[in-house]
């Protein structure tokens, strides 16, 4: 995570479009050293190669396409980076460095520990959504109502709030404010 | 041993408890009784989830009043979904999370996981997401997270009710093998029947109290009746 931080200043101190498509190429070769299935990293990067074009062509048409170059180039380096760091690195150890970093809150009475378990339950939680979602949905289009928000909505919400509150107990019952 | 004396409890104007009083020495207990009869209410007051409104729950001596992070200890709950209990979004994670309070050197903490997840069959899934796991899986790894603790008791609310055919014999196979005292609620008759003893609920009361065959001749009539 250090690394990946001190990466970025590097990338955005370099201007040299040169020396930043070397770092480029230097990051490719971190990725691939990875051995990380290609379908998967396409699959993860290819997002990010429409909003580079859209870069390229923006600065191309606003500045200069030298310019869009450096702009693009430093762009990719991160999000080859960030993409290294997140496929290589657990998600415990990532928290753990956020409860690190967020200790100076317990200072003001929060707890850097529960600022991590809300990170990991998102992450946990966020498929969870996606099904109630697809559930719900396919109910309504039986009911001839998969254009109507509100019957999409209103159960979605209730749904949530409801696994919200079971969610709870469960946390209870596991002693963690205890 | 579980000593409840005198407990009733309302949500509201709701009463889901009446005067229930117990003593609970047995290894393998069942609790049935038709919906809204009061058992889940019965099973949560057990690890302080509810707090009786009179009356008092002891386990092995100690007050889920005023004791609840010891009963807690000592007292595992297994909730019907596994998606609720579920909190981490790996496998390894969600297990290591239940030991977190213990503060295990590293070492430590991963042998406990892996001797858990070896028990119930999850080791090769160590890393996988725990949404990818099928309803059987989710259930044995919520199972593992709470054995993990190696909890005295272990209160499984109708623990297979999601599950189909083949995850539903996992399931109990898994919990016919626990060395903790169980406390099942669940609407599989035949799988209570090779219990110890049967709390069954009716309204709120504690309506028969006995042997496994008994306890369900009692329940089944008193359902075919009305």
């Amino acid at each position: 995570m250090a690394g990946l931080f001190g990466a970025g200043i590097a990338v955005f101190l370099l201007s040299d479009l040169g020396m930043l498509l070397g770092f480029l190429a230097l990051s490719l070769a971190a990725l691939a050293a990875a051995r990380l299935p290609p379908s998967y990293i396409w699959a993860q990067i290819r997002p990010f190669v429409v909003m580079i074009s859209l870069f390229l062509a923006a600065h191309a048409v606003l500045t200069s396409f030298e310019t869009g170059l450096v702009v693009v180039t430093r762009f990719a380096v991160m999000v080859v980076l960030g993409l290294l760091v997140a496929m290589t690195t657990r998600l415990s150890a990532v928290i753990a460095i956020l409860e690190k970093v967020l200790a100076p809150i317990a200072l003001i009475g929060l707890d850097p520990a529960k600022a991590g378990l809300v990170l990991s339950m998102t992450i946990r939680f966020i498929p969870l959504v996606g099904e109630a979602y697809r559930d719900i949905s396919a109910a309504q289009k039986a009911r001839g109502l998969e254009r109507n928000f509100l019957a999409l909505m209103v159960p979605l919400l209730i749904k949530l709030l409801q696994r919200a509150d079971a969610i709870s107990d469960a946390l209870i019952a596991r002693g963690v404010d205890d | 041993m579980i000593e409840i004396e005198g407990v009733s409890h309302a949500f509201g104007d709701r009463t889901v408890l009446q005067d229930v009083s117990v003593r609970l020495g047995e290894h393998r207990i069942g609790v049935i009784g038709a919906n809204g009869s009061g058992k889940t209410t019965f099973a949560r007051l057990l690890n302080g989830l509810v707090l009786p409104q009179s009356g008092s729950v002891r386990i092995d001596g100690l007050d889920t009043r005023g004791q609840a992070k010891q009963v807690r200890a000592k007292v595992g709950f297994l909730f019907q979904d596994p998606d609720n209990q579920i909190v981490m979004p790996l496998v390894e994670e969600d297990v290591a999370f239940s030991l977190k309070p213990l503060k295990l050197a590293t070492s430590d903490l991963d042998r406990r996981v892996d001797a858990v997840l070896g028990r119930y069959g999850l080791a090769n899934f160590r890393t996988h997401p725990a949404h990818a796991l099928s309803g059987g899986q989710k259930q044995l790894l919520a199972l593992s997270s709470v054995l993990v603790r190696d909890p005295a008791y272990v209160v499984l609310d109708e623990p297979t009710t999601l599950l189909d055919l083949k995850n539903k014999a996992l399931i109990e196979a898994a919990i016919d093998d626990l060395a903790a005292t169980v406390i099942c609620i669940s609407h599989d008759l035949e799988f209570l029947r090779g219990f110890e003893r049967i709390l069954v609920f009716e309204a709120g009361y504690l309506a028969f109290d006995g042997a496994p065959d008994a306890a369900i001749a009692f329940y089944v009539a008193s359902q075919t009746c009305q």
